[in-house]
């Protein structure tokens, strides 16, 4: 992400920014992986592919620590300014959510290697297949725009937030009917209300990401603010 | 008439060169240029410094930082070949009309150097010099008393109240630097400019120089010039940065260092080659 | 990785260099000493004199003066000649005649001492008084030679015997020679001095120094601090640069012709000779100025004006203070050059034959240098001794003003 600008007097201070985004971008990759490996999990009852999931949670965080260090380095040694300072800082904050949608995505597949166990079938599988495909699409997006410092990709993203919430809902509705219609083995079947939840979550996530985009690309703070004023912002 | 429509109106500088409130305005500057023969130095330059702020002039070398700021006391005058067009006000008084006195404008606007310049003369004579020479002190006693609530304030008193009748050039350069910003404070100005104070000086001297001029601005109008944008980021209230002789964006500290309007300005801080 | 072949060649030649730099030094000192050796050994010996020590009886009848109470007029016309002759032969045994053959053994003006000291107290007549009269020019030096036998071919061998006589009695003494510093010119070596010379010069300087130093800062300043840069001055400059290079002889006839000429002053006074080689000084002093100015710190001159001096403040209390010191050098250098000139003097009359010191600057009078030029020139072999002594007295002159100069640039100097 560092290309489309101009260079550093210090090629050093280039070349760690470029590290720094690479392990950046190499983290969602991972964690957008996790997520799509444990759907694909929940829709094709694979139990292996789930406990791997869960296993490769470990690696997540170590590589968040990484990237924490990283950046940490860089604000002592560089004391970068302006859209370095902004960029360091804000890859901080978005590898904090990357990680958590890693959290995220292992405990969909805890959930799995679960109900699997319990010989339980998951219930709505079409529709909750279909909300993760929308969420990944947007960890997706969302990963690219912060690569190109696209905010009105951002934006895009952010805005895509809505939709899901609401098919979210339908889900949490749908898994409730169908497992009231079950009438079987009742209180293991509630654990299935979290993957909705899961997948809500990670649009969540996805959107400070969409926002820690908007700010490093546009200086300004968009966190906690409705849609419409953030359109604004990116506009400008 | 938004600001920032009203500063469209005067130049290119972006930002906010311009302060809404009158009375909190020292230094008002407009459509200033600063020519050195042929050489223009300065280019159309607006900008109000407010009054108990710290102003800092950052940008690269040869940008007409200093130049602009050697305009606010009127030490251009000395170099022969400086024309100044264009008007500054100090509190809405143009100090270059023809009626202003030169040595009664620097009486009010103190300058300190670059490079530490105490005379060659005892501590006690250094900061007594401005006093005697505009007849602040009345008496002995008077004079001895403002020496030390000089030194006081610019933190000196403690390590110099022994040595007070020994050569100033015996000091170590940070301690020079603060007997020059007492020996300014000591003819009670109104406003003080810092023309790169700490660049000859180590980091404790220069973080000593900082705490100062943070105690200071409760009571002065401080404008200082820096090649550090750190020590700019830490001291002052308010940046512009200097390009080429043009003032290019004046902004809050805080807006400059973590996200400058002008592109030019976030590649000067971000170490870019602009 | 340097070539160490290539290495110790660099160092060959940084070692030669040195050497040439050493052999310069020692070249240029052993010229200075072989100078000054060559010097002091020909004009130590005019700062000592041989004197007899001759007990004389002021005897009113051998000088001609049977009255108790001799007005001063009669003592010029008193026979003192006979009376040195008398006691001579009284002194010395086995001479016969009346003495008058062992006068050639003291100084010509021997009996001229004797008229003084009775002019002085007329009382002594009558009375035995004690004498230290110097030895002739001869038997100085046949004393100095330590019996060279030169002599014995110019001089009786009868006086020789004589001489050597008195030296075995222990009557003839080395004494420091007075003379030389409280007599004026002569014509004689024995009674030629250089105070009058000495204080010429010192008048000489005076006005000099009181003439250029003020005038020369004052112009330095000028140019320094409130000269327009303009063609005018440009050129001022350049004139006054090349006035530095003019020789000074130029300067005597500008004197000459300005000042005795046209403002009618007159010939051979300290006065003069001040003026014209105050002119001569000037742009020395106006060139050290300027430099010595230049070099006090912009950044002392931008404090003061930044503490709200004014430029006359400015100056007053921190260029010219700190520059002092260079001004200070520049014109002892320009004095030193004054006090060792002689052409421009010549010129205007300083060349003078001055018996008595002058008592003002409007006073006749010689200066050292153009007396050394004087005795130089002179026939009789004692001069040559009083030439280098006076050298002597020009070089420690100038050390005592060189010396001056140092312990005031140390009195100013202050470090920044």
């Amino acid at each position: 992400m560092t290309d489309i600008r101009s260079h550093h007097i210090s090629p050093g201070f280039d070349a760690e920014l470029e590290h720094l985004t690479g392990h950046f971008q190499r983290l969602g990759g991972m964690v957008a992986q996790q997520l799509q490996d444990s759907l694909r999990a929940l829709v094709t009852t694979d139990r292996a592919q789930a406990e791997n999931v869960c296993a490769r949670d470990q690696e997540i965080n170590e590589r968040d620590v990484a990237i924490d260090r990283l950046c940490m380095s860089i604000l002592a040694r560089r004391q970068p300014a302006a859209n370095d300072l902004r960029l360091v800082t804000s890859v901080g904050h978005a590898t904090f959510d990357l990680e958590r949608i890693g959290d995220e995505a292992a405990k969909i597949a805890r959930i799995c290697v679960e109900m699997f166990d319990a010989g339980i079938s998951p219930p709505v599988v079409d529709q909750i297949q279909a909300a993760g495909e929308m969420v990944l699409d947007m960890l997706r997006d969302v990963l690219d725009a912060f690569a190109r410092l696209d905010s009105v990709a951002a934006y895009e993203v952010a805005r895509r937030d809505a939709l899901l919430d609401v098919s979210c809902e339908e889900i949490i509705e749908a898994t409730l009917q169908e497992l009231i219609a079950r009438e079987q083995n009742l209180a293991g079947s509630l654990r299935m209300l979290w993957i909705p939840r899961a997948l809500e979550r990670i649009g969540d996530h996805s959107c400070n990401l969409a926002e820690h985009v908007v700010f490093v690309a546009k200086g300004e703070y968009v966190r906690h603010m409705s849609l419409r004023r953030m359109a604004k912002r990116v506009q400008s | 008439m938004t600001t920032v429509e009203r500063d469209n109106e005067l130049s290119s500088t972006v930002g906010k060169p311009l302060l809404d409130g009158a009375d909190d305005v020292k230094f008002s500057v407009r459509k200033l240029a600063v020519h050195y023969a042929e050489l223009q130095a300065v280019h159309d330059v607006n900008l109000d410094i407010g009054q108990r702020q710290v102003t800092a002039l950052i940008g690269p070398s040869g940008c007409g930082k200093s130049t602009f700021l050697r305009c606010l006391n009127r030490m251009n005058d000395i170099i022969a070949s400086c024309v100044v067009q264009g008007e500054v006000h100090l509190d809405q008084k143009d100090i270059y009309a023809p009626q202003v006195d030169v040595v009664a404008l620097r009486a009010r606007v103190g300058m300190v150097f670059q490079k530490p310049n105490p005379f060659p003369k005892s501590i006690y004579d250094n900061i007594a010099y401005g006093p005697r020479l505009h007849g602040q002190a009345d008496s002995p006693s008077a004079l001895d008393e403002l020496v030390e609530t000089s030194l006081r304030r610019a933190g000196l008193w403690a390590e110099v109240k022994d040595l007070l009748h020994r050569p100033a050039t015996s000091l170590s350069g940070g301690q020079q630097q603060r007997l020059c910003i007492a020996r300014t404070i000591a003819i009670q100005p109104e406003v003080i400019l810092m023309d790169e104070p700490c660049s000859a000086l180590d980091p404790i001297a220069t973080a000593r120089i900082e705490a100062l001029i943070g105690e200071l601005k409760c009571d002065y109008t401080i404008v200082i010039v820096t090649h550090s944008m750190q020590q700019a980021s830490r001291v002052s209230d308010r940046t512009a940065y200097f390009h080429l002789g043009r003032l290019l964006e004046v902004n809050a500290t805080d807006k400059i260092f973590m996200a400058p309007e002008h592109p030019g300005t976030e590649d000067y801080i971000t170490g870019r080659i602009g | 990785m340097t070539d160490p072949r290539h290495l110790a060649r660099r160092y060959r030649r940084a070692r030669l260099l040195r050497w040439c730099c050493l052999a310069a030094v020692v070249f240029a000192l052993s010229c200075v000493m072989l100078l000054l050796f060559d010097i002091t050994r020909k004009g130590i010996g005019g700062f000592s004199v041989q004197r007899l020590s001759l007990s004389v009886r002021f005897d009113p009848e051998l000088l001609g003066l049977e009255g108790l109470e001799p007005r001063p007029e009669d003592l010029q016309f008193a026979d003192f000649p006979a009376l040195l002759s008398a006691s001579l032969a009284a002194l010395i045994p086995g001479a016969g005649g009346d003495g008058s053959q062992w006068t050639a053994l003291l100084d010509d003006n021997a009996d001229f001492l004797l008229y003084e000291r009775l002019l002085a107290d007329p009382r002594l007549l009558g009375t035995e008084v004690g004498f230290e009269l110097p030895l002739s020019g001869w038997a100085e030096r046949y004393l100095d030679e330590a019996g060279s036998k030169q002599y014995a071919t110019l001089v009786e061998a009868e006086l020789l015997s004589t001489l050597d006589w008195l030296v075995e009695q222990g009557l003839v003494h080395l004494r420091f020679n007075d003379t030389f510093f409280s007599a004026g010119d002569s014509r004689s070596p024995s009674s030629a001095g250089i105070h009058s010379a000495l204080l010429g010069s010192l008048y000489t300087l005076l006005v000099c120094f009181l003439l250029s130093f003020p005038v020369g800062v004052a112009t330095a300043i000028y140019f320094e601090e409130f000269a327009p840069s303009n063609r005018w001055i440009t050129l001022l400059e350049i004139n006054i640069n090349n006035l530095a290079a003019v020789p000074s002889i130029i300067f005597g006839l500008l004197g000459l012709a300005v000042v005795i000429n046209f403002f009618g002053l007159p010939r051979s006074v300290p006065l003069v000779g001040g003026i014209v080689l105050a002119l001569m000084t000037l742009p020395t002093i106006i060139i050290a100025s300027r430099s010595a100015i230049r070099a006090v710190p912009p950044s002392v001159r931008e404090a003061a004006l930044a503490l709200g001096a004014s430029r006359m403040e400015v100056i007053g209390h921190h260029v010219v203070p700190l520059a002092l010191p260079g001004m200070l050098t520049g014109a002892i250098i320009g004095m030193a050059q004054a006090l060792g000139e002689t052409a421009p003097l010549l010129l205007i009359g300083m060349v003078a034959f001055v018996v008595s010191p002058p008592t003002g600057l409007m006073d006749p009078a010689a200066v050292l240098p153009v007396q050394i030029f004087l005795w130089a020139d002179s026939p009789e072999r004692g001069f040559i001794e009083l030439t280098s002594a006076a050298i002597m007295v020009l070089l420690a002159f100038l050390g005592v003003m060189n010396i001056g100069a140092v312990l005031l640039r140390r009195r100013f100097e202050r470090r920044w």
